[in-house]
């Protein structure tokens, strides 16, 4: 039997070793500094050891590894390299620019992917069946005009071609804006670290650095996430990707039907009958009910403990402060009573258009 | 010592510590994550006391009985599950309402399937809110019982409130969603030219994946990468990794959209913002906030990423009521109920407020 905290603690302290050397022995001039493969491999040995080598709960490690391990590995790295010596923070910027690629928006977004949330790549792969012969088809093809038997099969083919070229047109069009925003959080990340140049102002660690990257990429999300332009890329890669998920959806029924398999169309066109022929049910049997039952009552379930025995009881009991309240009058109905209030109620009920306070409205607290 | 000019203090005899540190956090993270149990959420006994298909009306049960005479049934979003306001005995919205006499009912609005796909707003308003309001009403031989509607919820309840203000006492919101337009609603500006016709026909129901995506979206720096760096920090502590792992579920644990109500929700309120340019409906009547004229407490959160306080705060130049009170609670939107501030400040408001009114 394993004892997966030692024999972590004996290989990490092996691995950490390995990075300590690396930092002490000089200034790194490379830009992967030594030590930092070691520390990858102390969190992938940290992944097995907390895991215990099961499988499941392996890839449940893994996302957390990636989503804090990665980061911390990467950020040592970016350190490491200005560590003990003169820097600015155009180099920092540069080196992490580097390190992050031209567009790590679209790689962070790209990390949010699971089950059900297949992203369009992993979607268009599960969709190889029905995109594989498209990409032979020229474009061109996809205008022609369509006939004979097969007409309305070929207009199907099509019809999922061009929807297959408006998505990857507009992927295309929302890739290049997140590389505009990328450039823009590495321009705010340097103006946040030139802020920090003059002594006592200084970043005293990696989490801060990293911190101040998140604060400039934040900075430069939400401006380009609420501008014009981001809602018309945005809405256009939606719409684009509904359309080609439509389009592939239609060619697997046809599929599905052809082996004599329910598709979506069918069970949907049941489920809305259903709905539509519950609400007239409802309708009918509102309409039928005595005026002295509410239909909500129909479905009540026995009522909770210690009902309150009577009517009477529940209703002439006045609230007395730091004394219990009535139990809920379950067998009782105020319909009774409701219809007759209601009828004289809503004096606001008749009115036909909004009605707004005469006077302003003092704030109370 | 050499002085370095630059904007990073680090040598590498820092690194070298911060990496010690790292590496003794991960060696305690392993025996914290092995002994961690499943992660109890939902904390204060209820039992069911009315259902209509899947959706579900709990009473919650406190350690006293109740002092109010009026219920409170919450209706919170379709996104969430009910213990998002019973997640922990020191983190329950319902506890601290309990704990001060209230009678408290939630609505559980369960998981819809393929199945729930055409469910619509008016299910959702009238058949569901309004079974659960009729079911109080009778139980408790009162005209009126009181409604706290909680973002989504919360429009749902203005509009319910809006169609039959004789059967709400009280309407409390908390984060609800007003006007859908402001300048800094990031959510609906991403919204606006969807063609929601198109995505809920070929999606059917929205998936609750692609609902929580968006939300991470948001801040997807801050969310999806800050946060579990953060992590790192209280993989030494069981408690504090249990209430992280409680949030975490909190957060994810959401029902997928049935696909009608989602249409018509995102249709009239995030593309049309017909709150404030009139015309929103349900079923085949028309809302008006004007007809909302009983007492209003609208709580909002001040750090709020996906309702705004602006977006909140437009409720009070369009209701009818005279008897319309704010609180502006110092926090965020999922703060809001789960925060310490939270605990001291909310219930006690909606508990000082409610009794104000029911001399």
């Amino acid at each position: 039997m394993t004892n997966a905290p030692n024999d972590f603690a004996a290989l990490a302290r092996q691995y950490w070793g390995l990075w300590s050397d690396a930092l002490q022995d000089a200034v790194p001039q490379t830009e992967q500094v030594p030590g930092t493969q070691a520390f990858r491999e102390a969190l992938n040995a940290w992944t097995q050891a907390a895991g215990g080598g099961q499988g499941g709960f392996d890839s449940v490690l893994g996302h957390v590894r990636q989503q804090s391990g990665d980061w911390l590995a990467q950020l040592q790295q970016l350190a490491a390299q200005f560590a003990g010596r003169e820097h600015s923070a155009r180099d920092i910027v540069q080196a992490w620019r580097q390190m992050l690629g031209d567009n790590p928006f679209q790689d962070l977004l790209h990390g949010m992917r699971g089950p059900g949330l297949e992203g369009i790549a992993q979607w268009s792969a599960m969709a190889q069946p029905w995109l594989q012969g498209l990409r032979g088809e020229a474009a061109s093809l996809l205008g022609l005009p369509a006939f004979g038997f097969t007409r309305e099969h070929q207009e199907h083919a099509q019809a999922l071609g061009k929807a297959h070229l408006r998505w990857q047109m507009a992927l295309e069009a929302y890739n290049k804006l997140l590389t505009r925003i990328s450039q823009d959080a590495y321009a705010c990340f340097e103006s946040k670290l030139a802020e920090r140049e003059e002594p006592g102002r200084q970043i005293g660690s990696v989490r801060a650095l990293f911190d101040l990257w998140v604060d400039a990429a934040e900075d430069a999300w939400a401006k380009a996430a609420l501008s014009q332009d981001y809602r018309r890329v945005f809405a256009e890669l939606t719409n684009a990707q509904m359309q080609l998920r439509g389009a592939v959806q239609a060619q697997a029924e046809q599929a599905a039907t052809a082996l004599g398999l329910p598709g979506r169309t069918e069970l949907d066109s049941a489920h809305r009958k259903i709905a539509e022929l519950e609400r007239q049910l409802r309708r009918m049997q509102r309409d039928a009910a005595p005026p002295t039952s509410t239909p909500a009552q129909a479905n009540a379930t026995p009522a909770p403990a210690k009902p309150a025995a009577t009517k009477s009881a529940a209703v002439k009991k006045k609230p007395v402060a730091n004394k219990a309240a009535p139990e809920p009058a379950a067998n009782k109905s105020v319909a009774a009573r409701a219809p007759v209030k209601a009828a004289a109620a809503s004096k606001a009920s008749k009115r036909k258009t909004p009605v707004k306070p005469t006077k302003p409205v003092a704030r109370k607290r | 010592m050499t002085q370095f000019f630059g904007p990073l203090n680090i040598t590498a005899q820092s690194l070298a510590d911060d990496a010690g540190k790292l590496q003794a956090k991960l060696v305690a993270g392993i025996s914290t994550l092995r002994a961690m149990d499943d992660v109890s959420f939902g904390v204060t006994p209820r039992e069911e006391v009315w259902r209509d298909g899947k959706v579900v009306l709990y009473r919650f049960k406190g350690e006293q009985p109740p002092t109010a005479r009026v219920p409170i049934l919450i209706a919170y979003a379709l996104v969430n599950r009910p213990y998002m306001v019973d997640l922990q005995s020191d983190r329950s919205l319902i506890k601290g309402l309990l704990a001060r006499g209230e009678d408290v009912y939630i609505i559980d609005w369960d998981y819809p399937d393929r199945s729930d796909r055409f469910l619509t707003l008016e299910d959702y308003i009238e058949r569901f809110i309004g079974g659960a309001m009729d079911y109080l009403r009778g139980a408790y031989a009162l005209d009126a019982v009181n409604l706290l509607g909680i973002c989504q919820g919360g429009a749902f309840s203005l509009c319910y409130a809006s169609l039959h203000p004789d059967k709400v006492k009280n309407l409390i919101t908390m984060v609800t969603p007003v006007d859908f337009h402001t300048p800094d609603n990031m959510l609906s500006n991403w919204n606006r030219e969807i063609d929601v016709d198109l995505l809920v026909d070929t999606l059917g129901n929205v998936p609750a994946d692609m609902m929580n995506v968006t939300y991470l979206m948001l801040k997807p720096w801050r969310l999806f990468a800050q946060k579990y760096v953060g992590m790192v920090d209280i993989l030494d502590d069981k408690q504090a990794m249990e209430d992280f792992l409680r949030m975490e579920k909190w957060i994810f644990d959401s029902p997928d959209q049935a696909g009608e109500a989602f249409r018509e929700f995102s249709k009239q309120f995030f593309q049309e913002n017909r709150f404030v340019k009139g015309g929103a409906k349900v079923g085949n009547r028309e809302v008006h906030l004007g007809l909302v004229e009983m007492p209003v407490l609208n709580i909002y959160a001040e750090q709020d990423h996906l309702v705004p306080p602006d977006a909140s705060r437009a409720m009070k130049a369009l209701i009818g009521s005279d008897d319309y009170t704010e609180l502006s609670f110092k926090g965020g939107h999922i703060g809001i109920y789960v925060s310490s501030r939270a605990q001291k400040e909310v219930p006690q408001t909606i508990h000082d407020w409610l009794a104000k009114r029911a001399r």
